[in-house]
């Protein structure tokens, strides 16, 4: 420990009468690694798992059922109402939810103001609260399908009501009646991955949740792909014809589960194959949840270019490190070799050498987290849609610190093994 | 104390082999003091650097305060100089920007004394060359005798065995380098084995002990002050 | 100048040396990966489209109230609109439209022959051909000629049979289709008066770029049909075309007018058609900027690690220096002697900088769309960190003139 202490007072000094020398190192360094230390916090957030501790028991069921393009094309994400309901009415599934996505204008019946709020709306089925644990404040979820009541996000609640409890209160929407039933509580769920399949896997959780019976029966639209064969007039026009919109996900706690599911699902195709549907070459498909997310490619592709270029620049910087470091312990051979003749050991001058790029690495941290924060904002600025996506952690910040001591000792290691093998008779004449 | 049987040292190029040092024979008790002088050349930068270990050597056997140094491994080299050796150099070899107290303190550190012992040890030997006054100053605030008696009290403050000086006046006016000369000579009245390289003769002749070393080997052997027989060391060896 | 003299020179320094090769070859790798990036983004930004880009202002908007559910009713308010903004001064015309070129996504749907065999596969890009529903003047009003065949007219106008109409099967339109669909649909004979799936070809337009992100070419293909579609819970488009430079001026008075008609509107974007063409491409050139921030700080770190590599080689080489100078070298000489050490790994640099070109090219072709690296960006990047490798090496070239020859006859 005392070694330690000399050591690191040493370094100090060090640091202290090359300032200028270190400074452009260290911040060289510290750029170099702020980059990347920004882009791995995109790429990790885009990337983790929104709810880790069921994402193995939480399937998307993507079904072999859409017939128009070419056979070996890839399974489309939504089904028609019909074979959602299929899928919902059978009990193989712990939970069971199918759902679309709409927008809507809304008011509090009883406000002065008649101004109307933009509303996300989730219209799904009561199986969506126990499978994504959507968090209850207050009330719950409505109890009939085509109940005319609601559930309402936390950011919702306080735009209209300026939150608080709000069940029994009337939203008017198209100038009919819903009745509040439930509240949220601030509810973060990074990706969102029943939302993954349209580019909104990053967009935060919905305004109002409905039945989706009472949302179809309202005409809350929605986005659909349709066969020619089929005129759709209207959003409730869509029982029992080929609109698809819907998404469905299921919790199968068991392998069993997952077999009979997967049993289920096959044997509805082949039973709508024998109704003289086309079907493709591909098996119906049940994805966890990070197979899913994997699978709608919700990790920017731009950012994992962004990846390669960044990790390419931290080499760089690394490289510039260690040349000056090189520099630098050359011109200190004469210390180095006057130590080595009244006695340190190799090791003693390795330690030495380890203590000072700890401090280096000590120094680059604390730049790094600073142009890490830094180049975060600039990729906001330069991505609007990144937004939501990069939050800093402790874990990122315990990285970046991490990844600092590493780049500093690496730079550190040649320069350092070249100092310690100097060879003594020559230095000091 | 330092005893050298056929050491040879051999520097080679692409194509071209040097013999630095060649059969090279040498003895030194306790208590002598050794000049060692030469022609530029001739080999005795080389022998002190093979003598403070600092350079290996190819053949031959060496053995220091009697530990055979062959096979030794760079750790226990490293033990051997910080313990038994103090170096003296022709430029001092003082880090600048240390003062006085840091720049003797830094092979104490590698012993692993603790504080009060290192600080006694650094007292004692800024007391022994006259300069207690001055811990706290700066080598470049000190004229070159000054700075090289400095250099002596880092070699003292080890206690080692055997003192290893290099043309310890090279860079000194006359004046100084009395006073250099006079200290060491102080010290091996007090018991210290010194080595010294020099390239003056009346310095040479003012030790005990004079050696000199003409292409990498020793040719003469004489002796000033009658204190050994070398027939007897060859014998010995 | 003796360059077997440098090469042992740098030879000396291998470490060193290999890693400024690296770092000054990654930085022409990554430079001509920017370029080609940022290149291609203002390349798409300034291809022309086909229509009247720069004279047109676009509105998004959604009503907010149930009383637009009464399709009569939200006609008529989005001919009182249209009307109100056509009187705006400064506005030549005005139109509803139901989507707008520059977009993904979208209304589309499946473009046949009438008498398309049953059993026969249609080509994938006849799947998805986006579907435009305007006012009679829609095409015109975008700036886009009929070659062939004639305008739509009054008559074609089929939003009362939609919305009256029990079975909407029966309605048959009339519509404008591109030349390039056109030709799609019916490779072998002339489009003009025949039938399709979605009704019979009256007229014929020049192409036009409608969906940028298709690859082939259906990038121009688009249907036009008269029709006011009034969906009170989807997006309502509005064009707008405005007289050269009166542009910022209406655009600043379109929400108020629209809402002066009727308040109960969600003015989600008024943009010019410019704006929206940039914003579409915001992501490219969002990773364009990034890319080019990123190249200018390697080649800042390219020049420090220059500088500091020159300035450790004429420290360390002084006394040399001084020798040199002594024996008779000039001050340029030596100048030159320092410079052409830095030349000679730029060369080095360039020569891998091929590699590490093509390398991260092929690397990035993996994630994103990127085009091959020319010769000619390449030599630019070469001279751009020649250069500034040069001007990073000044310094110390400009310190070995103060070198002293005396320092030759110096022993320390």
């Amino acid at each position: 420990m005392e070694m330690f202490n000399y050591y690191l007072k040493l370094s100090f000094r060090n640091l202290i009468r090359n300032r200028l020398f270190f400074i452009l190192m260290i911040s060289t360094l510290a750029v170099g690694v702020g980059v990347f230390l920004a882009n791995i916090a995109i790429i990790k957030s885009m990337s983790s798992d929104p709810i880790p501790y069921k994402s193995d028991r939480i399937f998307n069921v993507s079904l072999n059922i859409w017939s128009l393009d070419n056979p070996d094309a890839e399974l489309i994400e939504v089904m028609r109402y019909n074979d959602a309901m299929h899928i919902l009415k059978n009990d193989i599934a712990t939970h069971t939810m199918v759902h679309y996505q709409s927008k809507v204008y809304t008011r509090d019946i009883n406000a002065k103001s008649l101004t109307r709020h933009q509303a996300i709306v989730r219209a799904t089925t009561q199986g969506f609260f126990p499978l994504t644990d959507a968090p209850f404040a207050f009330g719950g979820v409505w109890q009939q399908d085509y109940a005319k009541q609601i559930v309402i996000g936390d950011t919702f609640n306080q735009q209209v009501f300026g939150g608080g409890n709000s069940v029994g209160k009337t939203l008017e929407i198209g100038g009919k009646p819903f009745e509040i039933v439930g509240v949220l509580k601030p509810w973060n769920l990074k990706p969102v991955f029943y939302n993954a399949a349209f580019d909104q896997a990053f967009n935060s959780t919905d305004d109002i949740y409905a039945p989706i019976e009472t949302a179809m029966d309202n005409e809350w639209a929605i986005d659909l792909r349709n066969m020619s064969t089929d005129r759709i007039h209207s959003v409730s026009d869509n029982r029992g014809k080929n609109g698809f919109f819907l998404q469905a996900f299921v919790q199968l706690d068991t392998l069993e589960q997952k077999q009979l599911m997967q049993q289920y699902l096959d044997n509805y195709s082949q039973h709508r194959k024998a109704q003289g549907e086309y079907l493709r070459a591909n098996d119906n498909r049940l994805l966890d949840v990070n197979e899913w997310l994997t699978h709608q490619k919700v990790v920017d592709e731009r950012m994992l270019a962004f990846a390669l270029a960044s990790s390419l620049f931290l080499a760089v910087c690394i490289f510039n490190a260690s040349s000056l470091l090189l520099a630098r312990y050359h011109s200190a051979r004469f210390e180095t070799g006057l130590r080595r003749a009244v006695g340190a050991r190799m090791k003693d001058v390795f330690y030495q050498g380890v203590v000072e790029s700890m401090l280096i690495g000590s120094c680059c941290a604390v730049l790094t987290l600073l142009f890490g924060w830094l180049f975060l904002q600039i990729s906001m600025t330069l991505f609007p849609a990144l937004k939501q996506t990069s939050d800093i952690d402790i874990t990122l910040i315990l990285m970046g610190i991490g990844i600092a001591l590493v780049t500093s000792f690496i730079s550190m290691l040649y320069p350092l093994i070249r100092s310690c093998r100097t060879s003594l008779s020559t230095t000091l004449k | 104390m330092l005893n050298m049987k056929n050491i040879s040292r051999i520097y080679r190029s692409d194509t071209i082999q040097t013999h630095a040092l060649r059969d090279f024979n040498l003895q030194v008790n306790a208590g002598e003091f050794v000049a060692v002088t030469g022609p530029s050349g001739s080999g005795k930068s080389t022998f002190l650097n093979v003598a403070g270990l600092l350079d290996s050597f190819d053949q031959g056997a060496y053995e220091l305060d009697g530990v055979n140094i062959q096979g030794l491994n760079d750790d226990e080299l490293s033990r051997l100089r910080n313990e038994k050796i103090g170096f003296i150099f022709q430029n001092y070899n003082l880090i600048p920007d240390f003062n006085l107290f840091d720049n003797i303190d830094m092979p104490l550190r590698y012993r692993g004394f603790n504080a009060a012992e290192r600080k006694r040890r650094i007292t004692n030997a800024l007391e022994q060359v006259g300069l207690a006054s001055r811990a706290n100053y700066l080598p470049s605030q000190l004229s070159g005798g000054q700075q090289q008696r400095v250099a002596i009290a880092r070699a003292l403050a080890g206690e080692p065995k055997i003192l290893l000086a290099d043309e310890p006046t090279g860079n000194l006016d006359s004046l100084m380098a009395r006073q250099v000369m006079e200290l060491l000579h102080t010290l091996n009245t007090e018991g210290s084995t010194i080595i010294m390289v020099t390239h003056d003769p009346d310095q040479a002749r003012a030790v005990g002990r004079n050696v000199q070393v003409i292409d990498g080997q020793i040719t003469d052997h004489s002796v000033y002050a009658p204190t050994h027989d070398n027939a007897s060391i060859a014998v010995k060896v | 100048m003796n360059i077997k003299a440098l090469f042992k020179a740098l030879r000396l320094r291998k470490f060193a040396t290999t890693l400024l090769i690296l770092q000054l070859s990654l930085t022409i790798g990554l430079m001509v990966n920017t370029v080609i990036l940022t290149a291609s983004t203002i390349e798409k930004l300034n291809k022309p489209l086909g229509f009247d880009v720069e004279q047109l202002i676009t509105v998004d908007l959604m009503p907010t109230s149930g009383a637009y559910r009464d399709t009569d009713y939200y006609q008529s308010i989005t001919q009182q609109d249209i009307a109100k903004i056509s009187a705006i001064d400064g506005v030549i015309s005005a139109a509803h439209y139901n989507q707008l070129p520059i977009q993904r996504g979208g209304w589309n749907g499946n473009m046949q022959a009438a008498d398309f065999p049953e059993d026969a596969v249609l080509p994938v890009e006849l799947r998805y051909v986006p579907q435009f529903y305007s006012s009679k003047i829609g095409l015109e009003n975008l700036g886009v000629e009929i070659i062939e065949g004639r305008t739509l007219t009054d008559a074609d106008d089929i939003t009362k049979d939609f919305y009256t109409l029990q079975d909407r099967g029966k309605i048959e339109q009339n519509i404008i289709i591109t030349q390039s669909l056109a030709k799609a649909i019916f490779p072998n004979r002339p489009a003009l008066g025949e039938l399709t799936n979605n009704g019979r070809v009256v007229g014929i337009a020049r192409d036009f770029t409608i969906s940028p992100t298709r690859k082939g070419i259906d990038k121009t293909f688009g249907l036009f049909g008269n029709f006011m579609y009034s969906q009170a819970d989807y997006q309502q488009h509005y064009v707008v075309r405005v007289e050269p430079g009166k542009l910022a001026q209406v655009q600043a008075q379109l929400s108020d007018t629209i809402l002066s008609v009727q308040a109960e509107r969600d003015i989600i974007r008024v943009q010019s058609m410019a704006e929206r063409l940039k914003n579409f491409y915001s992501q490219d050139a969002g990773l364009a900027s990034l890319f080019g921030m990123l190249s200018l700080l390697m080649i800042v770190v390219t020049v420090v690690s220059s500088f500091a590599h020159a300035h450790f080689h004429v420290t360390q080489q002084r006394k040399f220096i001084g020798i040199r100078r002594a024996l008779g070298a000039r001050k340029k000489d030596i100048m030159l002697y320092v410079f052409s050490e830095n030349w000679l790994l730029n060369l080095g640099a360039s020569i891998v900088g091929i590699a590490t070109m093509i390398g991260l090219n092929i690397a990035l072709s993996q994630v994103i769309t990127i085009e091959k690296p020319t010769a000619l960006l390449y030599a630019l990047a070469v001279f751009v960190v020649f250069v500034s490798g040069s001007l990073a090496t000044w310094l110390p070239a400009y310190k070995t003139t103060k070198i002293s020859p005396v320092i030759a006859t110096k022993t320390l």
